[in-house]
C-alpha cells in the first residue's frame, strides 16, 4: 500500500460512524462514539461488560438503531438519526447484504443443515440457483474445516463447529466488512482455539474486520486499531503498542485484570 | 346378569357411518378454516397497531370464555333462528360457533409459538440481508411449526368431541345418531359403548398422525446417519452431498496444484 493510498483510505473510510448515541430506557448505553474503519483494517474493541461493545457493533449494520449519529458505509449515508426518513438514506437491508454479522450464541437456523444454513440467504436474497448456491456454500464450509458436515443439522455439531458453519453462512454473502460479537464466550475452552484460526486465517487474507471479544490475545495479534470502550464512550484507542503502554488509567487497569 | 345384544350394533353399522361421516366432514372442515384463522389471529396479535392488537386479544379473551355448548345454542337459536338467517342451517351454525372458538385458542397457540423462537433467529436473518417476510416463511414459520404440532393435536382430538355438541341443535352426527338407535331399542349400554370405541378409535388415529408429523420434523443427518436411509428422498440428498464434497474437494487440489494457496477469498 502506497502512502497515498493509505492517505486516501484514511479520508475515506469503508465505514464511519460519527456522533453514536443509543439509549434503551433510561440507560444511556452509547454516549457519543466516533469510529472509522479503513478497507482491511482489524478493529479489535474490548472493555468490561455494559460498556455499550455489543450495541456499538450491532449499530453497524443496524441492528440496534442509534437514537442520533450518522452510520456511512461505502460513502452511502444509511442512518442519521430518527429525523432522516424515506429517501434521505439507504436501506439497512442493503447495508446488512454487504455486512458480515457472527453472534455471541451463533444464532444458526436449527432446521436446517450446515449447507442449507448458508444456501438460504443465497437463494432468496442473491436469488442464486439452487445448484450455484450449494456448491458457493460448500466451498465456504470447506474452508472453515467442515466440508464433512454438510447434511449435519446444528443440534448435531460442537459449540466450535456451529460458530464456524455461522462464518462460513456470513462469508457466503462475501461481505465488505465482517463483525464478530465475542464470538467465542459461549464456547467451552477447548474450542475457542478452533474459531480463533479460522479469524486468523480471514484476517491474513486481507478481509476487513471489527472484533468484540475478551480474547486479548487474539487482539494484540491481528488488531491494527484497539479499541477500549467504558460506560458507553471510546476510553482509549490505538495500534498493537496499546496493550503495553496505554495512557489511561482505566485501559491499563483493565488490561492488568484481563491478561 | 345382563343379556347383551350385539346385533343392535352391527345391523345399524351404517347408521354409525352416516353419522361418522358427518362428524368427520364438520371437524375436517372446522379445523382447516380455525387452523388458517388462528394463523391470521396470531399475527394480528404480533402486529403493531394499537387498534387490532387489543381488539384481537378481546376476541381471544371473549370467545375462550363461553362455554361450548352454550355458544353453539346462542349462533343457532339466538342468532340463526331468531335473526331469521336462513342461510345458517343447523350444520352450518354448528360449524360456524366451532370456528370462532377453536379459532381464538388456536391464535394463543400460534402466537406463542411464533414467541418462542429465539429472538437471535430473526437477527441472524436480517444480517444477511432477508426481507422480514422471508424471514418469517424461511426462518420462523418452519420453527414454530414444530413448536405448536403437540398442542395444535390436543386440539383437534378436542374438536372431534366438541363437536358431539352439535347433537343439541339437530345435527345428525355420531351422537344424535346413536341417541336416536338408543332410544328406539333401548339397547343403551351397547349402543352407547359402540359410540365411545368409535370416538376412541377416531382420538387414537389423531394421536399417531401428531406422533407421525413429530417424527417428520425430527432431522436426520444424511451423511453420517447409520441406519438404512428410509427415504427415496434422503438417498438422492446423501449423493448430491457427496457430489459436492469431491466437486469443492477436486477444485481445490486443482488450485493446490495450481500453486495457490488452498484457502482463498471469495
Amino acid at each position: 500500500m502506497t502512502a497515498e493510498d493509505s492517505a486516501a483510505v484514511r479520508s475515506n473510510p469503508l465505514l464511519a460512524l460519527r456522533a453514536i448515541h443509543k439509549s434503551f430506557g433510561s440507560n444511556h448505553v452509547l454516549k457519543g462514539i466516533d469510529l472509522d474503519v479503513a478497507q482491511g483494517q482489524h478493529v479489535v474493541i474490548f472493555g468490561p461488560s455494559g460498556s455499550g461493545k455489543s450495541t456499538l457493533l450491532r449499530t453497524i449494520n443496524l441492528l440496534e438503531v442509534p437514537d442520533s449519529g450518522s452510520v456511512t458505509f461505502e460513502g452511502v449515508l444509511y442512518w442519521a438519526g430518527n429525523g432522516t426518513k424515506g429517501s434521505a438514506r439507504a436501506k439497512p437491508r442493503q447495508l446488512r447484504q454487504r455486512i458480515g454479522m457472527v453472534f455471541q450464541q451463533f444464532n444458526l437456523f436449527p432446521h436446517l443443515t450446515a449447507l442449507e444454513n448458508v444456501t438460504l440467504a443465497l437463494t432468496r436474497v442473491k436469488s442464486m440457483s439452487r445448484e450455484e448456491a450449494e456448491m458457493r456454500a460448500a466451498k465456504q464450509l470447506h474452508r472453515v474445516g467442515l466440508l464433512q458436515k454438510l447434511g449435519s443439522y446444528p443440534a448435531m455439531l460442537s459449540g466450535g463447529q456451529q460458530q464456524r458453519v455461522a462464518i462460513a453462512r456470513s462469508l457466503a454473502m462475501e461481505p465488505r466488512i465482517m463483525l464478530f460479537d465475542e464470538p467465542t464466550s459461549a464456547l467451552d475452552p477447548e474450542l475457542v482455539g478452533e474459531v480463533l484460526a479460522v479469524m486468523r486465517e480471514l484476517a491474513h487474507e486481507g478481509m476487513t474486520m471489527v472484533v468484540v471479544t475478551h480474547e486479548m490475545g487474539f487482539g494484540r495479534e491481528v488488531g491494527d486499531l484497539n479499541v477500549f470502550m467504558d460506560e458507553g464512550v471510546i476510553v482509549e484507542q490505538g495500534g498493537r503498542e496499546l496493550y503495553t503502554e496505554c495512557r489511561e488509567s482505566r485501559t491499563r487497569a483493565f488490561i492488568r485484570a484481563v491478561l | 346378569m345382563i343379556d347383551f345384544s350385539w346385533d343392535v350394533v352391527t345391523e345399524n353399522l351404517d347408521l354409525y357411518w352416516q353419522g361418522l361421516q358427518i362428524t368427520v366432514f364438520v371437524v375436517v372442515v372446522s379445523f382447516a378454516i380455525s387452523t388458517v384463522l388462528g394463523v391470521v389471529v396470531a399475527l394480528l396479535r404480533l402486529s403493531d397497531n394499537p387498534i387490532i392488537r387489543p381488539l384481537m386479544a378481546a376476541y381471544v379473551n371473549i370467545f375462550r370464555a363461553i362455554p361450548m355448548l352454550v355458544f353453539i345454542l346462542f349462533v343457532y337459536y339466538g342468532l340463526a333462528i331468531a335473526f331469521n338467517m336462513r342461510f345458517l342451517s343447523a350444520i352450518a351454525a354448528g360449524m360456524v360457533a366451532l370456528c370462532v372458538q377453536y379459532s381464538a385458542w388456536l391464535g394463543e397457540i400460534f402466537r406463542a409459538g411464533i414467541q418462542a423462537v429465539p429472538k437471535g433467529q430473526r437477527e441472524a436473518s436480517s444480517s444477511v440481508g432477508m426481507t422480514s417476510v422471508g424471514t418469517f416463511f424461511s426462518v420462523i414459520l418452519p420453527q414454530a411449526t414444530r413448536i405448536v404440532i403437540p398442542p395444535t393435536g390436543n386440539m383437534l382430538i378436542g374438536m372431534v368431541k366438541d363437536s358431539s355438541l352439535l347433537y343439541i341443535i339437530g345435527v345428525a352426527e355420531l351422537l344424535r345418531v346413536t341417541n336416536t338407535l338408543a332410544n328406539r331399542t333401548f339397547r343403551y349400554f351397547e349402543v352407547y359403548l359402540a359410540l365411545v370405541l368409535i370416538y376412541l378409535a377416531l382420538t387414537t388415529l389423531i394421536y399417531y398422525g401428531v406422533k407421525y408429523l413429530e417424527r417428520r420434523f425430527t432431522e436426520v443427518d444424511v451423511l453420517t446417519q447409520t441406519k438404512p436411509l428410509r427415504s427415496f428422498r434422503q438417498r438422492r440428498r446423501t449423493a448430491r452431498l457427496r457430489e459436492l464434497q469431491e466437486a469443492v474437494l477436486a477444485e481445490s487440489a486443482e488450485k493446490q496444484a495450481m500453486g495457490h494457496r488452498s484457502v482463498s477469498g471469495p
